[in-house]
């Protein structure tokens, strides 16, 4: 049988989620290294390497995923309508500045590494935005949200890297409990915008669910862990790496779990034989 | 200008699928990809039960969502509506299935035949590789429609040079035509009766119309 | 044939199903075919516009199916059973002909008869006589064997509407009734799947009906595409039909005026005015033995057939005549009291209240009394229409009926009750009304009005099976014992299937007393049939199908029933054969067709190697068993479908020479184009090779009976039936002088005028209900599938798919409220047991059906058949038993048993 209500989309998989994933959060990181690191330390090569890597697994994973891989430069000819397409392209020019960070330095390069990591990030955000099939998708809500997530995530891993002994200015938690608490409002507008006829039924237990994740687990926990007045490294790690795994996990439910496609419906029941016609019909959807 | 649609009068349509199974004769399409399909669907409770045969597939959308969101323009709209996939260009990120509404695209990764994996003399006769791999969709068999206006005929008047789908239906629920042009049968149709497009709400302006009362 | 690199497009017909012929083209690509498609030459001229139904687009993967036997095989295990491995070897076509002439040879000294007088050849074909579009000239060589058993059934009789067939021929030529589609604007049917069933041409005239206004009521358990596409579905208790239609004429006969009705109808072409005596019996009168009707004009008796009387249609008089009793007995009525057939009914159907009904139903009382009212206001009873320059009665509703409605018990009183409220209204066999389609009883079979010949009484003549003393046959000539049980059988070729089919089963186990014992058939044809899944008790059948000494079956794939075979032939199939059958005129399901004519089935691509044409099987056949003079004589007769030979042309076969495919049916073709020009055209095979068809006009006018009736001064046998009540009494008396008494049942549905039997009782345990542990409490049905009946294609990949789009294969179907109660979640695995056995199958939950139903679509449960066998879809034939407490008076049960449900696993 062919499912009329709204079942979840399979054609994006755990490789699709992962330019999500590891894209964002590269994307979110290489904007925040510009703010939080000096900038000309030969250690700070590295974490663009980071950065860029980050990014580039998500694209790989995408590649992974794409039927005509060996096609994929097709992927830049349509830049003027495709978000798609501006990924690919925000991308190479995200590589080019990272490129110019090693070879130059500087901040004009880290700033426009900095930029383009943003437009990678507002690319992905944009993608799933136009993703009219899918109505967990194509809300307004979600580029917020994919946009503090990714900064989010961003500025946790910058805070990872206090792990091999670079200077961070002291307010870098603030910034990684601010951002946490901006994603979780921007979390509740996106399950408030998918309120009532805005998702099918579906989806909705899930997206409970992930408000739950994304406001205590991500959100409400990882500033009691910043706040707190005992709090050291420790519980800044541990915080920054909530902040983190919830953003991919939330990614990841968002692309493979709880992207149900809008299903088939119906305005007007057809009138048979000289009887009434019926009212409408949209299965799946009880409002 | 020209735009061709397709009006499917739900008050005939009885599922036999006849239409899904012409439409995957007529382009060759593999083992459970259906361009053309017909949903069964049931609404209401024993003993107050409707059910209704609804054909689905690509609406041909004036504003088609699976065309903006192709990074590589291989999904275009025709001068007279219809909606193709270059499948030369392709490269199957399948960003056209998430954005359709209607779900109306497909793709085939490994060649699947009916009976095993070797195909059948007919499956081998019609194989196209091209098709593996991207995304595949009902382009209201376009080519047909060209031959034919090449001959002369008229699209949805002519068999050859009307959709298989619509050529099968043994109910004549299925009309194809030029809905711009006001004689065309399928713009008698619409004016005729009552009818809607699926999730007009979303702005795609579909190509297919539902006839579902007289006006 | 093709050559590389061309494209062709071959015109051909299918007959995959009996709502068939559709004309259709083949497309071939370099010598493959690619596709099909309408056939739109035929747009004109075909009922359906030239279209063709799902199953047709099937052929192509037919064609190249891998599973296909590829070469004649022989068996070398002699075990035969489920679970014994055939050991099937190649052999050689030369090998495998002579094989079976010379089993022919054999059975065929002696006359052809056994120990017990039953023929020792059988033959089995599926499809309501499709397979005969199929087999070639096959029909011919038969016809040289001699006694051949026709009655082994594979889904006939159990699988058919065969109350309709009986009846419906008995009282209005229609071996099936269907409506007059395009002109009736009012349609109740009981369970008639037509939109389903009723192939292209039913599903395009009822939608173009529904577009002119045609209101459909579906009345019927389960709601089907049918009910799915009608104003109205009533959820009816099954086998509970009768009660309805009884109300119905209730509701005309005591809650209208008797003006209402069609009064003319009734007087003139009915036998309502017919006086009823004291004994049950018509009053006679004594010189003419004529039935008497009362002239209120003259004040009194005359014989039906007095010109210029307006008889009365109530009342009771007081007359003198005799009644004709059965065998010859004869009671004199100097002054009698007697009443009109008419005045009988009213008084019969005063309590069949839509009240009444309404409980027996579980269907609302309005809904019966407002669906009766909608019948009669519908029915613009003194209005007329012109069709081909006639004015005719004008009479816009009618009334279907659906298998498991119009067989098994019940079916007679449903199809008497149909037929009944078409007379009420004057609604039979006129434009907008009833009407039969064809006839297969009696003759002449191309067209039904020929066969309206005047008979006893002011009725059309029926070819009854004796049940006089004389001329009544206790022995039966085949082992379902159809001429001397069931006289409404008739006797030629079709009755044998049209008899108690599954008694030919049922008897190998055991026979009743007083008949000779049910042997096996020593040699037994099969083709494009699979009883061993297609009739009830299927395992049980398939056992005794194992214990056949000799099957020769005509083999696409392997499958339950060849399984058993001894040799496989396999012949060329649809796409790669010749054949030229007859279109047109009227036919079941709802082909009413303004032409007739002839089609041709031909070659579209290369033969599979190692299969041959059926008609060179047959010739050689023929020839390799000494028969080949008597079976070119057949051929030229016309047992290949055309024939050779007319008043001004003669294209008979020497019947001394073998004769190839292409110059039996070009022989063919050329008589067609004489016949269907009176002897001026002579186009042959290559002209029908390029052109597929040819027709000539057929009047529509042919549709109807009721001028045909009115020509001859006839009527229709209603509502009274004195003559079927007389043949009761006859053959129970027969019978009894034989001691058969286990048929005792079945003879009290003779009867003059049906009324209520507790029918759904017959399947119930009463016992366990009253304990209230029934451990049976769902009703299981079957319904068709257009993408599979009749089609012998569930090994087709393409008819699987598409019809796993629509609801309910694939599973059983259980009301959603009903399941839930049980546990069982969508897609759970659920045992499905009846007292016979279980199946198993995936629950389908759907809102529209009945709380105290379940259904199973189409014929599963391989085991065998490539593809099918990994469907593991339950089957409504595995789990019903074979019974003759559950058989009627006509030889056939319903599909329907009483089951249980269980969850036995979760959702895949």
């Amino acid at each position: 049988m062919i499912s009329i209500a709204p079942r979840r989309q399979v054609t994006w998989d755990w490789r699709a989620a992962g330019n999500f994933l590891f894209g964002g959060a590269g994307g979110g990181f290489m904007t925040l290294l510009a703010v939080f690191v000096a900038t000309d330390t030969p250690i700070n090569n590295i974490l663009v390497l980071i950065g860029l890597a980050l990014a580039g697994l998500g694209l790989f994973m995408v590649w992974l995923k794409i039927g005509r891989p060996l096609r994929f430069l097709n992927v830049y000819r349509n830049p003027w309508t495709s978000w798609m397409s501006r990924e690919a392209w925000v991308a190479n020019f995200l590589f080019a500045a990272g490129l110019a960070c090693l070879v130059y330095g500087g901040p004009i390069a880290h700033g426009l590494a900095a930029l383009f990591g943003l437009l990678f990030l507002f690319c992905q955000a944009q993608i799933l935005r136009m993703a009219r099939g899918i109505p967990t998708w194509r809300t307004g809500a979600i580029v917020p949200l994919v946009l503090a997530t990714g900064l989010a995530e961003g500025a946790g891993l910058v805070s990872l890297t206090a792990l091999g002994g670079i200077s961070l200015p002291s307010w870098i938690g603030m910034a990684v409990g601010g951002l946490a608490i901006v994603r979780a409002a921007t979390m509740l507008a996106y399950t408030n915008a998918l309120q009532g006829g805005q998702s099918p039924d579906a989806v909705k237990p899930g997206l409970k669910t992930l408000l739950w994740v994304i406001v205590g687990i991500g959100g409400v926990a990882p500033v009691i862990l910043l706040a707190l007045p005992t709090s050291g490294m420790v519980a800044g790690l541990v915080a920054s790496i909530l902040v983190i795994l919830t953003g991919w996990h939330m990614k990841y439910q968002i692309v493979c779990h709880l992207g149900h496609y809008q299903g088939l419906a119906l305005k007007h029941e057809p009138a048979r034989g000289g009887a009434a016609p019926g009212t409408s019909s949209r299965p799946g959807w009880s409002e | 200008m020209t735009r061709y649609v397709m009006v499917a009068d739900l008050r005939r349509c009885v599922g036999c699928q006849t239409c899904t199974a012409a439409c995957r004769h007529a382009n060759a399409t593999p083992t459970g990809v259906q361009w053309r399909r017909v949903l069964d669907m049931e609404t209401g409770e024993y003993p107050d039960v409707r059910r209704t045969f609804v054909p689905v597939g690509c609406m041909h959308c004036e504003d088609p969502p699976c065309m903006t969101v192709c990074p590589t323009t291989a999904t275009r709209k025709r001068d007279d509506g219809i909606v193709t996939i270059d499948y030369d260009l392709c490269i199957g990120c399948t960003y056209c299935d998430v954005a359709c509404p209607y779900q109306a695209r497909y793709k085939v990764d490994k060649a699947d035949f009916a009976y095993s994996d070797k195909p059948t003399d007919a499956e081998e006769a019609r194989y196209d590789p091209k098709r593996l791999g991207v995304s595949t969709k009902c382009d209201f068999c376009a080519a047909k429609i060209d031959a034919g206006l090449e001959k002369g005929l008229t699209p949805g008047v002519d068999p050859e040079a009307t959709p298989a789908c619509a050529n099968s239906c043994i109910a004549g629920a299925l009309h194809f035509g030029d809905i711009e042009d006001p004689n065309s049968n399928v713009s008698k149709l619409v004016a005729e009766n009552e009818s809607f497009r699926m999730h007009e709400e979303l702005g795609t302006k579909p190509g297919f119309y539902y006839l579902w009362d007289e006006s | 044939m093709s050559k590389p690199g061309e494209t062709k497009s071959v015109a051909t017909y299918c007959y995959q199903c009996v709502a068939g012929p559709d004309l259709l083209k083949v497309n071939v690509q370099d010598g493959v075919a690619v596709g099909v498609e309408p056939n739109f030459d035929a747009t004109e001229i075909h009922p359906g516009a030239g279209k063709i139904c799902v199953k047709a687009y099937g052929l192509i993967q037919k064609t190249y199916n891998p599973h296909r036997i590829s070469t004649p095989m022989k068996r070398t295990n002699p075990k035969k059973g489920r679970d014994e491995d055939p050991g099937f070897v190649p052999i050689s076509w030369d090998e495998a002909l002579d094989a079976v002439a010379a089993k022919v040879v054999e059975v065929m000294a002696d006359g052809g008869l056994d120990e017990s007088g039953y023929p020792r050849i059988a033959a089995t074909f599926g499809g309501g006589g499709t397979p005969q579009s199929y087999m070639g000239s096959f029909p011919a060589f038969l016809a040289t064997l001699g006694p051949v058993d026709f009655g082994f059934g594979g889904g006939q009789g159990v699988g058919c509407t065969h109350s309709e067939h009986l009846y419906g021929e008995f009282w209005h030529r229609a071996f099936t009734v269907s409506a007059d589609t395009p002109t009736t604007k009012y349609l109740v049917s009981f369970g008639s799947n037509i939109e389903a069933s009723g192939g292209v041409c039913g599903v395009w005239r009822h939608a173009n009906a529904r577009a002119n206004g045609l209101k459909r009521v579906q009345i019927e358990p389960a709601q089907s595409i049918t009910a799915a596409c009608s104003a109205e579905w009533v959820p009816i208790k099954p086998k509970t039909d009768s009660a309805f239609m009884l109300a119905m004429i209730h509701v005309l006969l005591h809650e209208h005026d008797v003006g209402e009705l069609d009064v003319e109808f009734l007087k003139h072409r009915t036998s309502a005015p017919y006086l009823v005596a004291p004994g049950g019996y018509y009053l006679r009168d004594k010189k003419t033995k004529k039935p008497m009707i009362w002239d209120p004009a003259k004040n009194k008796a005359v014989v039906f057939d007095t010109p210029g009387v307006e008889p009365a249609l109530m009342g009771t008089y007081t007359a003198s005549g005799f009644e004709q009793g059965p065998d010859s007995e004869q009671t004199l009525h100097k002054s009698c009291k007697v009443i009109t057939a008419h005045n009988k009914l009213v008084d019969h159907v005063k309590s069949s209240t839509p009240a009444w009904a309404a409980e027996i139903c579980d269907v609302k009382e309005e809904t019966i009394r407002r669906v009766a009212n909608e019948f009669l206001s519908h029915a613009c009873i003194g209005e007329t229409i012109e069709i081909d320059g006639q004015t005719l009665p004008y009479r816009p509703v009618a009334i279907t009926l659906g298998k498991t409605v119009n067989n098994g018990w019940g079916g007679f009183e449903c199809c008497w009750g149909r037929t009944l409220l078409a007379c009420l209204v004057g609604a039979l066999e006129v434009p907008g009304g009833t009407l039969g389609t064809t006839v297969r009883l009696n003759r002449q079979v191309n067209d039904r009005l020929d066969s309206v010949t005047p008979g006893e009484d002011g009725f059309m003549s029926f070819p009854m099976n004796p049940t006089d003393p004389q001329r009544w046959e206790p022995k039966p000539n085949i082992r379902n014992a159809y001429k001397t049980l069931v006289p409404l059988s008739a006797d030629n070729a079709w009755s044998q299937a049209l008899g108690p089919t599954h008694f030919s089963w049922m008897f190998q186990d055991k026979t009743p007393d007083n008949l000779p014992k049910a042997t096996s058939p020593e040699l037994w044809f099969v083709y494009r049939s699979n009883p061993a899944i297609s009739t009830w008790d299927a395992p049980g059948v398939t056992d005794k199908i194992s214990r056949f000494p000799y099957i020769v079956a005509f083999a696409y794939t392997m499958d339950e029933t060849n399984h058993m075979a001894d040799i496989l032939l396999p012949e060329s199939n649809d796409l790669e054969s010749t054949q030229l059958i007859r279109i047109g005129g009227t036919k079941f399901i709802e082909q009413f067709w303004c032409q007739e004519g002839y089609a041709l089935r031909q070659p579209a691509v290369k033969a599979m190697e190692g299969s041959r044409d059926f008609t060179d099987i047959s010739t050689e056949l023929a020839a390799r068993s000494g028969l080949l003079e008597a079976y070119n004589v057949r051929i030229n007769k016309g047992n290949a479908g055309v024939r050779l030979f007319g008043d001004n042309y003669d294209f008979s076969l020497d019947p001394a020479k073998k004769h190839d495919a292409e110059a039996i049916w070009d022989a063919s073709c050329r008589a067609a184009s004489a016949e269907l020009s009176g002897g001026k055209n002579k186009d042959g095979l290559d002209w029908y090779k390029e052109h597929g068809f040819k027709v000539k006009p057929y009047p529509q006018s042919h549709w109807y009976l009721y001028p045909r009736l009115v020509e001859h001064g006839l009527r229709f046998e209603m509502p009274y039936q004195e003559r079927l009540t007389r043949i009761g009494v006859e053959l129970g008396n027969r019978l009894h002088e034989q001691d058969i008494t286990w048929w005792d049942e079945q003879l009290k549905e003779y009867r003059p005028l049906p009324g209520w039997e507790n029918i759904p009782g017959l399947w119930e345990d009463s016992a366990a209900i009253a304990k209230g542990d029934d451990p049976h409490p769902f009703w299981l049905l079957t319904s068709r599938s257009m993408q599979y009946s009749w089609g012998s294609n569930v090994t087709i990949q393409l008819m699987q798919e598409v019809a796993s789009n629509i609801a309910g294969h694939g599973g059983v179907v259980i009301n959603t409220g009903a399941a839930t109660k049980l546990g069982i979640a969508d897609g759970d695995l659920v045992e499905v047991t009846s007292p016979l056995r279980s199946t198993k199958g995936r629950a389908v939950l759907r809102q529209g059906i009945r709380p105290d139903t379940l259904l199973m679509i189409g014929q599963f449960d391989h085991w065998k058949t490539p593809v099918a066998k990994d469907f593991h879809v339950p089957s409504l034939n595995t789990v019903t038993p074979m019974s003759m407490k559950l058989t009627d008076s006509t030889g056939s049960s319903a599909d329907l048993v009483k089951v249980g449900v269980t969850r036995i696993g979760s959702a895949a």
